[in-house]
């Protein structure tokens, strides 16, 4: 009986290590730190015809996760142009870490904590960025 | 000498860190667990067409991979999906021969190997279509 409830225990315990449970981020999320750089036209932002890096928060995109089903989640993200984006994302296994994809270009995040950081790369033809930002829930 | 052999053996102990051996991922490749969010409509006719989000969790709608051929960290092979025309599949190992990137027609992805699961995460960006999907494999 002893040896069927370590049994019991160990496979709980090899479960979890494989699935662990995603954190809800259904909320709103407002960025905290920002750091981007990019080249070329993009819709609401000036053209840079050289690259631009900046740690403005004014370009960090405002981020809402409307929805989630267990890893799998939706919502949109607002940027420059003001109009908002639909975005979808899934959690690895680890429950921490994530994918997301946007008309826009892909990104992979991580939750840590109260906080979440998302980096992006873009893939517009004729526009190329890269951004990284941290979140905080409102 | 002894000066030559000390670096010889930090050459030896710092080789294996910089470049270990990639995984051997040859094989097919089944889903035991699949999540994913989708909005749009596929251009491979793998999935309905969503003009909602959609999540889900169900294994059967996670794609299978068989990988033929692999030279070192490179390999290739064929994906295929619930419905619809399978895709050439391309990919390499990072240095530490256990994570590792994908590419197809209509996305890309990063993956792991996790003792003898792998797990590839998918962001697919066409146009009038973007999903996320991160599914867990064993061997057939």
């Amino acid at each position: 009986m002893r040896s069927l409830a370590l049994a019991f225990v160990l496979a709980s315990l090899s479960t979890a290590a494989l699935a662990a449970e995603p954190p809800n981020v259904v909320g709103t999320w407002i960025p905290v730190e920002h750091s981007s750089a990019r080249i070329g036209p993009r819709e609401g932002l000036p053209t840079y015809a050289a690259p631009s890096l900046t740690h403005d928060l004014h370009f960090a995109w405002k981020l809402v996760i409307t929805a989630q089903d267990g890893p799998a989640f939706a919502g949109y993200n607002t940027g420059p142009s003001g109009k908002p984006k639909d975005l979808v994302g899934v959690f690895r296994s680890d429950g921490v870490r994530f994918v997301m994809s946007t008309d826009g270009g892909a990104a992979t995040g991580e939750v840590m904590g109260d906080k979440l950081e998302f980096c992006f790369t873009d893939a517009i033809p004729v526009y190329v960025a890269a951004g990284c930002t941290i979140y905080q829930r409102r | 000498m002894r000066l030559l052999a000390f670096a010889a053996l930090l050459t030896a102990v710092a080789t294996p860190a910089l470049a270990a051996e990639p995984f051997n991922i040859l094989g097919t490749w089944v889903p035991v667990s699949h999540a994913a969010a989708r909005i749009g409509t596929t251009p491979s006719g793998a999935y309905d067409t969503y003009t909602k989000p959609s999540l889900v969790r169900d294994k059967a709608l996670g794609w299978s991979y068989t990988f033929d051929k692999q030279d070192g960290a490179a390999f290739s092979g064929i994906s295929h999906g619930p419905k619809g025309k399978p895709e050439m599949t391309v990919g390499v190992f990072r240095m530490d021969g256990r994570r590792f990137v994908l590419s197809t027609d209509s996305g890309n992805a990063s993956g792991e190997v996790n003792g003898d699961e792998i797990e590839i995460c998918w962001t697919d960006n066409v146009p009038n279509y973007i999903a996320a999907s991160c599914t867990t494999y064993k061997r057939k």
